[in-house]
């Protein structure tokens, strides 16, 4: 490919815009490591980097992350186990077993077992958009679920009400 | 030999083991310090995991209540865990290739590059003006055991004396008359490391990256010494003792006005700076630094003639690298930045201030010691600059890489040899015959 730049002398001899380019190389080194080794300069470091264990970023309030089962004031799921999250579901990683609830103070239809496979799961959100209740959320900001086994991330109603 | 110069062979092994040392231990810093560097160049944190605390938790499990927490300096014991994770690894050698080659090829990259250090001078002359001391004081076990007859230290030197009350002690560990050639001679060795490595390993990457490695380093190997050159016409010699002390030893003068004259030490740099320039280039080329690091390119030919290894010879290639580094440091602070000599440090200077509160032989100590510092502060300054030079430039493109070496660096090193050449003849007056 032809060069399109056509370059003036001044850039030709190289040297003059290498020494630029090393004055700036210095400037950012130098302003990092004072900003490093002498705590009162801290705020003139240009370093972003935020140091992910110890420190975590502000995740914003409609982040998606792991699913929870709403309550309601007696602490029982609010669920009512009509399978709307389940049908919406693109990749088919809600499964519930509905039951018949003997206590005449709530809806007759309740969830009694509530799985969600999270190796599935894609975090679209249109579960939560599908439910009639308010009952299915994924408002935890939760996303440091790391498992040692696979089998683990089969959440169940427990995990999903704690 | 006698006695004498068995004295100056001690301090010349002393000198070895403190150079070797300092190397080492410089160049496993730089293994921490280039990424560091390197982070801090580019707005980002670098390495700073390394947990000094935890190791010794792990090590140690009874320290658990006294350390508590994390220590980790900057991620200095990365130094630490590095190598630890490196020799760990499985030594591998690829099937078909030439075993022996393949074990010899880094062992070359790491010893070639140490070799070289010996012809450093650390610091000046010392001289010693103290007393005579005959071998049979020295003697340890002749001071015991008067009376034990033969002994071996007085049987090797029979009757001879240290003479130190008129001894000149050289602070380097071989002062050859052929410095700067023995310089060129050994460090041009290393391109045997990586044909081996490239040619051992029955891998065409490597075999591609060693020879962009020989064909880069022996282009430039023309410049490197044709530019050097007019350095050895300026000061006569190519001992490196005899370039330092040609250096220190008077100023050049710019007369600004009739009443301010500019004084500029006569180091290397003021009297030569293209030659600076076209050193330090070629420099950069020999040593396969960035923007000269054709012979390692992931996306084209993977690590290059060190593809096919791993562990700990891997490690020796990767410590011949920072060993080289500090080679063309201490190279460029030598010819170009005057060596060990600081202007104002120097036993005349030190003797005027404080000539009446310290004996002659302390002075001459204490100036050795202070152009020691003096010499190792250059170099690691011109280390910490190469890495520095290493953020700021595109790599080359291999004939741009050729036409630089070819047809840009080696006109130019001609050119100033001539024109040294003529600027000494005039100013030594050649036409009054």
């Amino acid at each position: 490919m032809a060069n399109p730049k056509k370059y003036s002398w001044w850039e030709r001899v190289y040297l003059f815009e290498v020494i630029r380019g090393l004055s700036i190389i210095f400037r950012h080194f130098w302003v990092n490591i004072l900003g490093f080794m002498i705590p009162p300069l801290k705020g003139g470091q240009e370093v972003v980097t935020i140091q992910y264990p110890e420190e975590k970023k502000q995740i914003s309030d409609r982040w998606r992350g792991r699913h929870r089962l709403n309550k309601d004031e007696q602490g029982r799921e609010k669920c009512v186990a009509c399978m709307c999250c389940a049908t919406v579901c693109p990749s088919e990683c809600i499964h519930i077993v509905a039951g018949e609830s003997e206590d005449p103070t709530r809806r007759e239809k309740y969830p009694v077992e509530f799985y969600i496979d999270l190796f599935r799961c894609v975090y679209c959100g249109m579960c939560v958009e599908a439910c009639p209740c308010d009952a299915i959320k994924m408002d935890t900001q939760d996303m440091e679920f790391s498992q040692t086994s696979a089998d683990k991330f089969i959440i169940t109603k427990t995990e999903l009400m704690s | 030999m006698t006695l004498d110069q068995a004295f100056q062979f001690l301090v010349s092994c002393v000198v070895i083991l403190v150079v070797f040392g300092g190397i080492m231990g410089l160049a496993a810093l730089m293994t921490w310090g280039e990424r560091k560097l390197a982070s801090m160049i580019q707005d980002r944190i670098g390495p700073n995991r390394a947990d000094l605390w935890e190791l010794l938790r792990g090590i140690f499990p009874s320290l658990k209540d006294t350390l508590k927490g994390r220590f980790t300096f900057w991620g200095l014991f990365h130094i630490l865990a590095d190598p630890t994770k490196l020799f760990l690894k499985e030594d591998f050698v690829p099937r078909g290739a030439n075993k022996a080659l393949h074990t010899l090829a880094p062992m070359l990259s790491l010893g070639i590059p140490l070799i070289v250090f010996v012809v450093f001078p650390l610091a000046g002359p010392l001289h010693i003006s103290w007393k005579d001391i005959p071998v049979e004081d020295l003697c340890l076990l002749h001071r015991l055991w008067p009376d034990a007859g033969i002994c071996p230290l007085c049987s090797l030197f029979p009757g001879d004396a240290l003479h130190l009350s008129d001894y000149t002690l050289k602070l380097v560990a071989a002062d050859l008359d052929v410095g700067m050639l023995f310089v060129f001679a050994v460090s041009s060795l290393a391109v045997y490391g990586v044909i081996l490595a490239g040619w051992s390993s029955n891998n065409k990457f490597s075999f591609l990256g060693a020879v962009r490695g020989a064909n880069q380093m022996i282009s430039y190997e023309v410049g490197l010494g044709l530019s050097a050159i007019g350095l050895f016409m300026i000061y006569g010699g190519v001992s490196l003792t005899g370039l330092v002390e040609g250096q220190a030893a008077s100023w050049l003068t710019v007369r600004l006005s009739d009443s301010w004259t500019l004084y500029i030490p006569k180091w290397g740099i003021f009297t030569q700076p293209l030659a600076f320039i076209l050193f330090l280039t070629c420099g950069m080329a020999e040593i396969k630094r960035i923007p000269f690091d054709l012979p390692e390119g992931e996306s084209e030919i993977v690590a290059g003639y060190f593809t096919e290894y791993s562990s700990m010879k891997f490690t020796m290639f990767m410590f011949g690298e920072y060993v080289e580094m500090i080679l063309l440091a201490a190279v460029i602070t030598t010819i170009f930045f005057g060596g060990y000599d600081l202007p104002g440090v120097s036993v005349a200077t030190f003797s005027q201030l404080f000539g009446e509160s310290l004996s002659a032989n302390t002075i001459g100590l204490l100036v050795a010691l202070i152009q020691a510092l003096v010499f190792a502060t250059k170099t690691v300054i011109w280390v910490y600059l190469i890495f520095m030079i290493r953020w700021s430039f595109p790599r080359f493109r291999y004939d741009q890489l050729m036409k630089l070496g070819w047809k840009m660096v080696l006109p130019l090193a001609l050119v100033n040899l001539i024109v040294t050449g003529v600027v000494i003849s005039i100013a030594r007056g050649w036409w009054n015959g």
